[in-house]
């Protein structure tokens, strides 16, 4: 990145308001995970309440880096470092949302649940909900530091977060397999299951954006697979 | 002080520079209106010359002639006679002394203008007519108001019997006041009322033309390739300052050039149009040569770039486009020169162009006069007759540059071109 | 579609006015029936490079160029050279329109005539028209070819010195910021006209706006300070640029 700044100081401040947005919205989104994950984990209603309203925040923040980098599009025509930090911002602020939205999701999904979770079925959720929030973490320290080399780490993640998606949904599984009255809470279970995968899908495209913003390249490669979902298997 | 203060000391301040604006220009235009009253005043007089009606009878027998003359016949013949004896019928005079006093009233040209008259009208051969004559130069000025009636006699060239004479001739309405003719036609004389600037005219006229001649297309080509072709080092410098100043140089210089070297080394004859021309443009050459490359200087760049980018080369894009652009400024340059060089006195004097010149000059190897330098002769001539004549003159000089000036700006404007 | 013939070759290409050095060991490539766009900061260089290729510098006394360009092999800095038959294939446009104070038709015809182009008036007319409707003006003055040229507007001022350019056939057009005196009505109509001209000619744009570059180039160069600092496609250099200080430049930060 340039250590110089812009001739015109405004345009500076303005991407560097575009950058704090993006950080403070990240900053809300790790939250939100983290409090859904423990909810979900306590079967805690009143944090789940919490995290569906917090959500709208989120939101908020969204529509107003969107707003801001509409602004530098039309005001600055920025060029290259310039225009992909601002098209990669955009993109980011996108995912980020996404994984506010599946946070939220599920938040609602604790409702319906037991007050008790079954300690086989809480493990591996637990360990896929942390890999995952360590992975956001990354990715928001990584683009803090702009470092290509956390981004590369991060998108070379995506394969453990999909074996450990994989191991959780067969315990799922295998619990309905024991015994059919489980059905409703199996199949609650495997949704935040999902989403908790698809939060880290979006980290993934989070490392993209930022490596392209970086690199100026997109990240070589096809997206590395874990193991399949396969209710056979 | 206040901020009130200090603007209304600025205003008044305004309001007083104002003032020694107006009263500067109306003090220069007082003096211009002062000078066209004084010149015209004593001039416009001139235009007018006092004639005596004669009554002519032109009998073959008193021109001995036989009758059906040719052309010739009528140019060989003594008008003395014929004219002597119409004159002394004006009045009624006794003896010789006053028959001398009438005669005298006339201009000495009687005899040719009664020639002139039936050369230019033969069919009045054998019939009677009144002819008007020029009166003597001291009845033109007596009849004009300036004669100093009231001297004595022995004060005075007109004796009192010359003096009633008029008074009776201007009783019977004989005498009377027409169009000077003789101003334009004639060249210079001893009698003033015979004396014109026709020599003086033509002289200038030459004069003026083989200055242009000479001096525009050398001052032209100079300029041009000083300003686009000549290499810009010391030597061209060096030209360029001397330019200068050879404008500046006083014009009697360029006489005592013309003396030295035109007269005196190549043996040109003297008070010629030929040698005036030749003296006037060297001292025209660096007045125009500057208008010239001013005007050449003040073509923007961007013309000569347009031309050369096209694949001119350099000839075709200064003579194509540059010149082209230049010759208003040129033009009117050139014009103000050769208005200048009308008026110029002191390089003429020295070239022997104050010579009593009669004849008007018909080729520019003639001798002749030129219009300032008339009216320097003019004005040493003790004769009062001489002095409206040379305010005449003057008149007729400063309308010629007003006029030449008038033409610079009207060419001016109808070949500025905006670019 | 970028082309990959050369048309015109400048190596190691300095430049002097005086005593004080306007360009260091340049090296840049234009390519055929393209546009190359020439950016970088005022008097980095950039008019001083063009006017080389059409030798207009050696009006400019104290101007000494060391070092070569060759048009289509054949090198152009050589004394032999008769820049006069040089300029015919190289036509210029300048920042400022400079129309010749003569009708909208002298104006085109100029050229050709001075070039025998034309051998009688229906030819003459002919060029004038062709020329014209190349520069997209055809329609605005045919009925007035006889009025001043000088009487347009800004923009068809310009496209008139662009047909005259055009007028005498040349194979290269150079154009020294071409649009900085123009709203932006007319530089669009210029930038179509180029888009349009460089199936036909090879075009060198100076220009000092970041995005006519983008618009209207398939190669960009980036000069400072006399020298070049990076050369590639238009693309590359504003997305991404490879040398630093180009970035620093395009994006408005700079040194």
């Amino acid at each position: 990145m340039s250590e110089i700044s812009h001739i015109v100081k405004s345009y500076e401040e303005e991407l560097q308001n575009l950058n704090d947005n993006l950080i403070k919205m990240g900053s809300l989104v790790e939250t939100q995970l983290s409090d859904s994950m423990e909810a979900i984990i306590k079967v805690d209603k009143d944090a789940a309440e919490n995290i569906i309203k917090n959500d709208a925040k989120i939101n908020e923040l969204r529509a107003t880096i969107e707003e801001q980098i509409v602004n530098v599009l039309v005001k600055r025509a920025p060029m290259a470092i310039d225009l992909r930090l601002t098209i990669s911002t955009l993109k980011i602020s996108s995912d980020l949302e996404r994984i506010g939205d599946l946070a939220k999701s599920v938040a609602k999904k604790i409702k319906p649940l037991p007050h008790d979770l079954p300690e086989e079925l809480i493990a591996s959720l637990r360990r896929l909900g942390d890999l995952v929030q360590r992975q956001l973490k990354d990715i928001l320290d990584a683009y803090l530091k702009k470092s290509k080399e956390l981004a590369i780490k991060i998108w070379k993640t995506d394969e453990k977060v999909d074996d450990l998606t994989h191991t959780a949904m067969n315990e799922v599984a295998d619990f309905l397999g024991k015994d059919k009255k489980n059905l409703d809470l199996a199949t609650h279970l495997l949704f935040v299951t999902k989403n908790i995968e698809r939060a880290g899908d979006h980290i993934t495209n989070i490392a993209e954006s930022l490596f392209y913003l970086i690199e100026g390249e997109h990240i070589e490669g096809a997206r590395p697979k874990g193991k399949d979902f396969d209710s056979n298997s | 002080m206040t901020k009130e203060e200090r603007i209304k000391k600025r205003y008044n301040a305004e309001k007083r520079f104002k003032l020694y604006g107006i009263t500067s220009v109306v003090l220069a235009i007082l003096f211009v209106v002062f000078l066209i009253y004084v010149i015209f005043s004593k001039g416009s007089s001139a235009f007018q010359k006092t004639i005596i009606n004669v009554e002519i009878n032109f009998t073959l027998d008193s021109l001995y002639l036989d009758p059906n003359p040719s052309k010739d016949d009528l140019e060989n013949v003594e008008y003395y006679d014929l004219a002597i004896e119409s004159l002394l019928k004006v009045y009624q005079v006794n003896g010789l002394k006053e028959e001398k006093a009438l005669i005298n009233l006339f201009s000495p040209d009687y005899e040719y203008e009664v020639r002139d008259f039936l050369i230019k009208n033969p069919e009045f051969i054998n019939k009677k007519t009144i002819l008007k004559l020029t009166a003597s130069d001291d009845m033109d000025q007596l009849h004009k108001g300036n004669y100093p009636r009231h001297l004595p006699e022995d004060r005075r060239r007109i004796n009192d019997f010359q003096l009633m004479m008029y008074d009776k001739l201007v009783e019977q309405n004989k005498i009377d006041k027409i169009f000077n003719n003789y101003l334009f036609q004639k060249g210079d004389s001893r009698n003033p009322e015979l004396a014109g600037i026709g020599g003086a005219l033509v002289g200038s006229f030459f004069t003026i033309i083989i200055t242009l001649l000479l001096s525009f297309p050398i001052a032209i080509f100079a300029s041009i390739y000083l300003e686009e072709f000549a290499p810009k080092n010391r030597i061209t410098d060096f030209i360029e300052i001397n330019i200068n100043n050879l404008a500046a140089v006083p014009s009697i210089v360029f006489g005592l050039l013309g003396l030295g070297i035109l007269l005196g080394t190549f043996d040109l004859p003297r008070s010629t149009p030929l040698v005036a021309g030749i003296t006037l443009a060297l001292m025209t050459l660096p007045r125009i040569i500057i208008p010239c490359r001013a005007s050449l200087k003040a073509v923007p760049p961007s013309i000569r770039e347009g031309a050369l980018a096209v694949g001119a080369s350099k000839v075709q894009s200064v003579m194509h486009h540059v010149v082209p652009l230049a010759i208003p400024g040129t033009l009117s340059g050139t014009i103000i020169g050769l208005a200048q060089a009308l008026g110029e006195t002191a390089p003429l004097i020295l070239i022997g162009m104050v010579a009593f010149v009669v004849d008007i000059p018909s080729i520019p190897t003639d001798p002749s006069a030129s219009l300032p330098v008339q009216v320097y002769l003019w004005s040493e001539q003790a004769e009062r007759g001489f002095v409206e004549k040379t305010s005449a003159t003057i008149m007729i000089l400063l309308s010629f540059l007003i006029t030449l000036n008038f033409i610079a700006v009207y060419l001016r404007q109808k070949f500025e071109r905006k670019w | 579609m970028i082309s990959n013939n050369v048309k015109i070759k400048a190596q190691d290409l300095n430049v002097y006015y005086g005593k004080k050095q306007a360009l260091f060991n340049v090296n840049l490539d234009i390519h055929s029936k393209e546009v190359t766009a020439l950016i970088g900061p005022s008097g980095c260089g950039k008019s001083t490079f063009i006017r080389c290729i059409n030798r207009m510098n050696d009006v400019i006394d104290i101007c000494k160029i060391e070092g070569s360009i060759k048009i289509d092999d054949k090198e152009i800095i050589d004394k032999n050279i008769d820049v006069v038959r040089l300029r015919e294939s190289i036509g210029m446009v300048f920042q400022k329109p400079n129309p010749f104070p003569k009708s909208i038709y002298d104006n085109i015809s100029y050229g050709p005539s001075i070039h025998g182009l034309a051998d009688n008036k229906s030819d003459m007319d002919q060029i004038v028209e062709n020329s014209l409707k190349k520069a997209a003006l055809w329609e605005e003055v045919k009925d007035r070819l006889d009025e001043p040229g000088t009487g347009l507007s800004g923009g068809q001022q310009q496209r008139l010195c662009i047909a005259r350019a055009i007028s005498v056939n040349p194979e290269v057009i150079l154009m020294d910021e071409p649009c900085s005196a123009l709203d932006p009505i007319a530089t669009a109509k210029i930038e179509e006209l180029i888009d349009e001209l460089k199936k036909s000619y090879t075009i060198v744009i100076v220009t000092h706006s970041m995005s006519q570059a983008v618009r209207v180039s398939q190669r960009t160069g980036f000069f400072h300070l006399g020298k070049i600092i990076e050369v590639d496609t238009t693309e590359k250099i504003f997305k991404n640029p490879g040398n630093q200080m180009t970035q620093d430049y395009i994006t408005g930060r700079f040194g």
